[in-house]
């Protein structure tokens, strides 16, 4: 009990110092989609979408300068319709057309460009036709694009050593 | 006197050696030397290629899923473009109607490269921006493809524009009602038809001249496919006996589907509209297989004559006509009297001409073409009937081509140097190097010289970028680099002298290297691309996209590179592509007449910067719009979205380039003048503003990259570069590849290090 009291104490001491030291300074300007808290490793799957406002408004000065990093996208997952085309892909891969597997992967890639998932399902259809250089380069995509997803990353790392046993 | 006995009787003799018989023989051998000529012309033209057939040039199809951003009316509007009619109640493909948040469409059938698409209904619900749900028969559905806009035609010399059908994809209504109002004997004749001949001479002796004609299928047949027009008794022998010998030849039912893809429907410009599916295609929008009866009336009515009964023109002659083989097609039994009634109170359901018009998009067109010439000739592009599928997004496009025409108008009243003003635009979809618009003109429909693919011009500061990149991709900096904006001189070997200044003409000491490119400060790039080596400079540059590259000289590295609006798209589009390069394209794939696939033009990417370099650059093109020369862009949009870019602007403002990027699209846009005069643009004054208008027709997206793994976000004090912490003056959030944040900490951090060092040292004590 007495520790919680310390430790409150203190806290408290060192927030009044801290403020202190701050109390001189202008408040800071911030952008309204940047907050307080840190970052959110969140998964987002679709960009948000704003209206744009009248133009009869004047330049902002620095109004909207990025002092917080922006809203972290660590990974972004196919989206429900781009999970059917890849479902679509895959089983055309698995009946041999390949180049109909294509066709639905790079429809799913308009519909989730930044999804991991459709470049490694490229990856594997380019490989699926002995085009090693570009299922090369379309994991190094799907890579770039795990983010922290640690088991996505494994998947791609397994498929590019693949690939480049067979591209050597 | 024996002598000239003789010689009589020799005369006598005369008119026995010129017997008639003889006569028929000759004229026997020579009927049958023609007839065997005739039959050699007929059966050439049958059995080789029949038609030169044009190339058809589509755009991209409008693709739906639920989730999708897309507002109802910019759907129905979509919808409008694509000739689908607006009406009350749906009842065939192509038409549509509005109640509420829900629109019920009849989707027409397509062939695309993969799949052959039947027509459908599928009802679509709205919530404000986005498209909630798609559902047919019920049934919730995942995706819906809707058939593309055909955009040009890439013609033969005759300018006879015509797509083949088979006879099987044409309705039975159609082939019917043709043979009931053209020829009623067509199953029965022999190519020619003696009574219907001689019933069109006793009308034609009554009126004394020609007022009908007698011919068949087959005869109208021959007449367009081998003969002029010529009402003379020559070609009508011909006409004839070439009939007769096309019946010995082929069947009924493939003279009826040749008949069905040779007749002349229409003249459009230049074009001749032949067959029945380029005139479906071409008066309705769709194809033959989804024309209503009373649609099929119409198109059959107009073969008597094409010009006279042409619905746009005349529309109350078509809409007489129309009617008229509708009591033909009741009477017929093909349809019932009250179906007959009903449907001629039918509007004529004419779509617009914009649908199929000719080469509407020129800018974008001559890209296809000359991505197109790599691979095809010339004549095969303007006879084999291949399908061009192209990435071109309509609306899109005309979004782009709306901000262009509208901002360069009111530009150009704002300062008489502005008067020539002109433009280029090119719109990619930056995930996949899809050229979703493109203008090479102020005025979008001219089709002369193309700036977007051939006006070189200097860019001025759209090369800091590439400085940057060089800087951070070499190691030597970070976004937190401090530069050193201040005046500088070099001296040449020649004596000359080169001493860059900022637009502003001020310096601004030692400047953050994302906080420069932000406000695009001449003199702290200048070194920054010096101290790099030029030849580095120029070497990103070539390996961003730029075949052509400069002589490395210092000015280089203020933007004296002449590039193409197309090249300077490229460069930016693999700055974005999170390290990837990703080929412009305009092609997704090309198929034969058949439908059957020809070639596909896939997504291929190749590595050229890290992608923690690529997200560093970036978010400091971010920063251009947040802080730095484009700031303008949020008097617009709120700043909740993220967008970014860079301005470009060179000597005397003989150039307002800008590049700029949401989530979905990269717009390059080039202002300035032909014979390279001074405007009174700058960058973010000119392009900004078509880019601003562009964005707003569009709907903006945020953009949010995906972090690398290895990136970490740090505060950094932006007068020092020292590392510093949320909340203390004058910081900035700055990426960093991780481990290469600034050592250097701020006074703000070591207070606070002081602090937790006392706090430590304090619960040591109690603990």
């Amino acid at each position: 009990m007495i520790r919680v009291f310390h430790r409150n104490v203190l806290t408290g001491l060192s927030f009044c110092l801290l403020l202190s030291a701050c109390a001189a300074q202008p408040p800071m300007p911030r952008p309204p989609q940047s907050s307080n808290q840190t970052p959110p490793s969140t998964t987002v799957t679709r960009p948000a979408v704003t209206q744009p406002v009248p133009p009869s408004q004047p330049i902002p000065e620095r109004s909207a300068k990025p002092v917080s990093p922006p809203q972290e996208v660590s990974r972004v997952l196919p989206s429900a319709t781009a999970q059917s085309m890849l479902a679509k892909a895959d089983s055309s891969l698995q009946s041999g057309q390949t180049e109909a597997a294509l066709m639905w992967l790079e429809r799913a890639q308009r519909v989730s460009p930044s999804a991991g998932e459709v470049y490694l399902a490229m990856a594997k259809a380019r490989a699926s036709l002995e085009q090693w250089a570009e299922a090369e380069q379309l994991c190094l995509k799907a890579q770039s694009l795990a983010g922290r997803d640690q088991a996505f990353r494994q998947r791609v790392d397994e498929m590019l050593a693949r690939v480049r046993r067979r591209h050597s | 006197m024996a002598k000239v006995k003789a010689k009589r009787e020799v005369n006598k003799a005369k008119p026995y050696r010129f017997p008639w018989i003889k006569v028929v023989i000759v004229l026997t051998v020579l009927l049958g030397a023609w007839l065997i000529y005739l039959d050699a012309v007929i059966r050439d033209k049958f059995e080789g290629r029949r038609w030169q057939l044009p190339a058809q040039v589509y755009a991209q199809p409008m693709e739906l899923y639920p989730g999708q951003t897309l507002a109802l009316a910019r759907f129905t509007s979509g919808l409008d473009q694509l000739g689908y009619a607006r009406v009350s109640r749906v009842q065939a493909p192509g038409e549509f109607s509005v109640s509420g948040s829900g629109v019920d469409v009849h989707v027409r059938s397509f062939r695309f490269p993969e799949e052959a698409q039947k027509a459908g209904r599928y009802q679509l619900t709205f919530s404000g921006q986005t498209l909630t749900g798609i559902r047919q028969n019920q049934s919730e559905v995942d995706w819906l493809r809707l058939d593309p806009m055909r955009i040009a035609g890439i013609y033969p010399n005759s300018g006879e524009d015509r797509v083949l059908v088979s006879l099987q994809d044409v309705p039975k209504t159609l082939t019917d009602t043709l043979i009931a109002v053209e020829d009623r004997g067509f199953y029965t004749h022999w190519g020619v038809s003696p009574l219907a001949i001689a019933r069109a001479f006793w009308v034609n002796i009554r009126s004394g001249s020609v007022v009908q004609g007698g011919s068949t299928l087959t005869q109208q047949l021959v007449k367009n496919f081998f003969l002029s027009d010529q009402q003379t008794l020559g070609r009508k022998l011909n006409e004839a006996f070439m009939s007769l010998l096309l019946e010995v030849h082929y069947a009924k039912e493939e003279i009826l589907e040749t008949y069905l893809n040779e007749v002349f429907l229409a003249q459009a410009g230049r074009r001749a509209i032949h067959g029945f599916e380029q005139g479906s295609l071409h008066f309705f929008g769709k194809s033959v297989s989804d024309l209503t009866a009373d649609q099929i009336a119409l198109l059959v009515g107009m073969v008597k004559g094409p010009s006279f009964y042409e619905p746009r023109r005349n529309p109350e002659r078509a809409m007489s006509r129309r009617n008229l083989v509708l009591d033909v097609m009741a009477d017929q039994g093909i349809l019932k009297d009250d179906d007959a009634s009903a449907l001629k109170k039918r509007s004529l359901g004419v779509v617009k001409v914009g649908q199929s018009s000719a080469n509407r998009y020129p800018g974008f067109l001559a890209l296809v073409r000359k991505q197109l010439a790599e691979d095809y000739s010339a004549d095969v592009l303007r006879s084999d009937g291949l399908k061009i599928f192209t990435t071109l997004d309509p609306m899109v496009q005309d979004s782009a081509e709306e901000a262009m025409v509208q901002t360069t108008a009111s530009l150009a009243k704002s300062s008489p140097k502005n008067n020539e003003l002109q433009g280029a635009m090119i719109v990619t979809s930056h995930a996949n190097g899809e050229v979703v618009a493109m203008i090479s003109d102020r005025n979008p429909r001219f089709s002369g010289f193309n700036r977007a693919l051939e006006a070189k011009r200097q860019i001025g500061s759209l090369i800091k970028p590439v400085i940057a990149v060089t800087a951070l991709q070499s190691g030597k900096a970070t976004l937190a680099s401090r530069l050193n904006d201040t005046s500088f001189k070099l001296l040449f070997d020649n004596g000359k002298e080169w001493q860059p200044a900022n637009y502003d003409g001020l310096e601004h000491g030692q400047v953050l290297l994302n906080s420069a490119l932000a406000h695009s400060y001449n003199l702290a790039f200048a070194r920054l691309g010096i101290d790099l080596g030029v030849a580095d400079v120029l070497s990103t540059l070539g390996y961003l996209g730029v075949d052509d590259l400069p002589e490395a000289y210092p000015a280089t590295m203020l933007g004296a590179v002449n590039l193409t609006p197309l090249q300077v798209t490229q460069v930016y589009q693999n700055l974005l592509g999170g390290g990837f390069a990703v080929p412009i394209r305009t092609i997704r794939a090309v198929s034969r007449a058949d439908g059957s696939q020809v070639a596909r033009y896939p997504y291929r990417t190749q590595q050229v910067l890290s992608p923690e370099v690529a997200y560093l650059l970036q978010h400091a093109l971010v920063s251009v719009a947040r802080e730095g020369t484009a700031r303008s862009i949020y008097s617009r949009f709120s700043s909740d979205v993220v967008l970014g870019g860079k301005t470009g602007t060179t000597n005397d403002n003989r150039d307002s380039w800008f590049v700029g990027f949401d989530g979905r699209f990269l717009v390059t846009t080039w202002l300035g003048r032909d014979d390279n005069g001074v405007t009174s643009l700058t960058g973010s004054s000119g392009a900004l503003k078509v880019w601003a208008d562009v964005l707003a027709r569009v709907g903006p997206e945020s953009w949010q990259p995906v972090k690398p793994e290895s990136v970490e976000w740090a505060y950094v004090e932006e007068e020092t570069g020292n590392l510093s912490r949320e909340g203390c003056p004058g910081v900035v959030a700055l990426p960093f590849i991780a481990g290469t944040e600034p050592q250097d900490k701020s006074g703000c951090l070591s207070v606070d290090s002081g602090i937790e060092a006392i706090r430590s040292w304090w619960q040591g004590v109690f603990e």
